[in-house]
């Protein structure tokens, strides 16, 4: 299936294409932020679909945007500066002691309530500053991301390590989420001109 | 029932040199869009929805990459030629 998908593609793209190319495309077409709103009832009912960009173009970028989600994703490479902005405040408990979710997020009061903090210690003395609301909102199959991972480190002591692998973990998800809002316009673009079945196949 | 972890077989081959992406050949191309130049000479109304004509538009000079630089051109002229010969029913589907 792969081969013939890869195979098709490069036929209509006039593109000589690695299998890792087609596959980091597909990531970022479906990473998309507008990907489950647009194809909600497919993703309920039925396969997704995944509209290839009749431009190759647009599917080189989408290919070097699902790289670099791929990257994130599978801690290949660090977030990039420009997303390292959360920071932790307070004294470093001795362990790590997240509470429950609806306790663990404080949102910042005054003209910023997008953002907030994230308790590391029950009584609060040691926090992560500087999380916005959608990163520790992000959740993958239900699945609250920084939650679970920071709930599931209870009890480890905090030393450099922990500290940087939660800011690691807090600019990977902000970089994360700015990369699925890229994918926005790419998708936009396949979906309004795509490859049809035809011009994969050779049909008629 | 599920296979055993010791059963299944791995997803992935164990190395990529196995994996053979068969590659577009130059005639299969050549005839596919051969067959488009016929279906825009030959056909009675024009052929593609608003949709499929944007899409072709697009791919149909891609897919000449894959043919020497000289045919690659002429293909491209007849393929134009033939879109400025639909004229107004061309253009009415484009802005549809």
């Amino acid at each position: 299936m792969l081969n013939g998908a890869v195979a098709s593609l490069s036929g209509a793209y006039g593109l000589d294409l690695e299998p890792q190319q087609v596959f980091d495309a597909i990531l970022a077409l479906l990473s998309a932020a507008d990907y489950s709103v647009r194809f909600a009832y497919d993703l309920d009912n039925d396969f997704p679909h995944v509209p290839f960009p009749a431009d190759s173009d647009v599917f080189a970028a989408a290919a070097r945007l699902g790289n670099r989600i791929r990257e994130l994703e599978t801690f290949a490479s660090a977030p990039a500066k420009d997303f390292c902005w959360a920071r932790l405040d307070g004294d470093p408990a001795s362990t790590l002691a997240v509470p429950t979710r609806t306790r663990a997020f404080r949102r910042d009061q005054g003209p910023d309530e997008e953002a907030g903090r994230i308790v590391l210690a029950e009584d609060r003395s040691f926090v992560i500053s500087g999380v916005s609301d959608a990163a520790w909102k992000f959740s993958v199959s239900g699945y609250p991301v920084l939650h679970r991972w920071l709930r599931a480190r209870n009890g480890q002591r905090v030393d450099a390590a922990l500290q940087r692998g939660i800011l690691d973990l807090v600019a990977r998800v902000e970089e994360l989420l700015h990369r699925f809002r890229e994918a926005d316009p790419l998708l936009e673009q396949a979906v309004e001109m795509s490859l049809s079945r035809d011009q994969l196949t050779g049909g008629g | 029932m599920a296979p055993s972890n010791a059963q299944q077989r791995s997803l992935f081959p164990a190395s990529s040199d196995g994996l053979k992406i068969p590659k577009p050949k130059p005639e299969a191309i050549r005839r596919r869009l051969l067959g488009i130049l016929r279906l825009l000479r030959e056909s009675e109304t024009f052929p593609w929805s608003p949709a499929q004509f944007r899409s072709w538009r697009i791919v149909f000079p891609q897919m000449t990459s894959w043919l020497p630089d000289e045919e690659a051109r002429d293909l491209k002229k007849a393929f134009f030629r033939e879109i400025d010969r639909w004229g107004d029913e061309a253009r009415d589907t484009d802005e549809d």
